[in-house]
């Protein structure tokens, strides 16, 4: 029962420390549904508790990290799967009121890269990892990295209005 | 003029954190409790009975059962074991269910939401590590019913519990072999389905398999473990 307990409070301070960030990807990850980021996040922590004792303190960031990139590609692959429901009426859908309606364009554009692209260019260039980091979380080769967050990139920069970095600039 | 990687960058600021605090923390940790007792009973019950396998078991009387369709598999013959009788439980009841009847000097040993232990006295009680095949010889497993199903090849016995209708069968052992541990299934009157593992080793006959499930009840604590 020692080592439970050892386990409960080392995960209990990592996930106190680390949650608001993982899930901060996860919502990037899955377009900004930060619901969905929860469950992804849920389901990330309960794959790195089962992995606790085997995770290694200098690398539970990154383990943790890439469980959330897995469990959102998974996700992803699954709404993809998932069949259109067609209904009389149009859900309720609540008003964008908050800051990060800002941004929800550039979340929104996102999500209409490719799920690895959308890994790369997010794990690079908002969380500002390494080639490296990047890699490791997405179990692929740093080239992969590298091509995939270029390339997002670069239809981030054709598909982003021009108004929107204007106003950006205004702050 | 500022670039995506700019706007890239302040994105972090910008999306609002998830829930927190430690209620959530707390319902991560419980999530992580709940897989790994839903990865030990995979483990014990789909792959296939790591701790079966070194069982020094008892004859289960095969006569008893109805005999499977077409089955080819046989029970483990087994040498008897001593006989136990079961008495009043006076110990500290397990999480989500009351028990009333245990092996004589037996005690409950662990308990969570889904399931419960019932051991002999000196039992090893350390926890297992995650993942870890959990060695459940000699000890009286009782949880909600997850995955678990009698294999094709097992004979089952209808036994009544507390009015309801009970099955008793075997595990498979390896592919083409029954198990000497038996199985039995039950419902409780709030539509649970209990499962109830007794290795051969432990001694116990099928009427008091059937007894013991009798003073079982699932309180409303209960979860099943849905694996």
């Amino acid at each position: 029962m020692g080592r439970n307990s050892e386990r409960d409070r080392e995960f209990t301070e990592f996930v106190s420390a680390r949650r608001d960030g993982l899930v901060r990807v996860a919502a990037l990850l899955v377009s900004g549904d930060l619901a969905k980021a929860e469950d992804v996040v849920q389901t990330a922590l309960t794959k790195l508790y089962l992995a606790w004792p085997r995770v290694r303190p200098e690398t539970v960031d990154a383990y943790a990290r890439r469980c959330v990139v897995n469990v959102a590609t998974d996700e992803h692959r699954s709404l993809f799967r998932r069949r259109e429901q067609v209904r009389s009426q149009l859900p309720e859908t609540p008003v964008a009121d908050d800051p990060w309606n800002d941004n929800s364009t550039v979340v929104s554009l996102l999500g209409t890269l490719p799920a690895s692209m959308r890994a790369a260019v997010v794990l690079r260039y908002v969380e500002g990892l390494s080639i490296a980091e990047a890699a490791d979380a997405m179990r692929c080769s740093e080239g992969n990295v590298k091509s995939q967050s270029a390339r997002g990139l670069q239809r981030l920069r054709e598909l982003l209005p021009a108004g929107h970095l204007t106003n950006f600039a205004k702050g | 003029m500022p670039d995506v990687m700019d706007v890239l960058k302040n994105l972090p600021d910008a999306v609002p954190t998830g829930r927190s605090g430690p209620d959530v923390v707390a319902a991560d940790v419980a999530r992580g409790h709940r897989a790994v007792t839903r990865r030990r009973w995979q483990r014990f019950g789909v792959t296939g009975a790591v701790a079966v396998v070194a069982a020094a078991a008892v004859g289960v009387g095969a006569g008893q059962f109805s005999p499977a369709p077409s089955s080819p598999a046989r029970v483990v013959a087994a040498p008897a074991a001593p006989r136990l009788e079961l008495v009043a439980y006076q110990g500290n009841q397990p999480v989500g269910f009351e028990v009333t009847t245990v092996p004589e000097n037996w005690k409950v040993i662990s308990s969570d939401t889904s399931s419960f232990l019932v051991a002999p006295p000196g039992a090893d009680i350390a926890a297992p590590k995650p993942g870890e095949a959990v060695s459940l010889e000699g000890q009286i497993a009782v949880s909600l019913q997850g995955l678990s199903k009698f294999p094709a090849e097992s004979p089952v016995k209808k036994v009544d519990i507390n009015g309801a209708d009970g099955r008793l069968g075997f595990p498979l052992e390896e592919e083409g072999k029954l198990s000497d541990t038996r199985w039995l299934f039950f419902p409780d009157n709030a539509g649970h389905s209990v499962q109830v593992q007794v290795p051969a080793s432990v001694g116990l006959s099928d009427d008091q398999i059937v007894s013991f499930a009798k003073g079982i009840t699932v309180t409303a604590q209960a979860q099943s473990i849905g694996g």
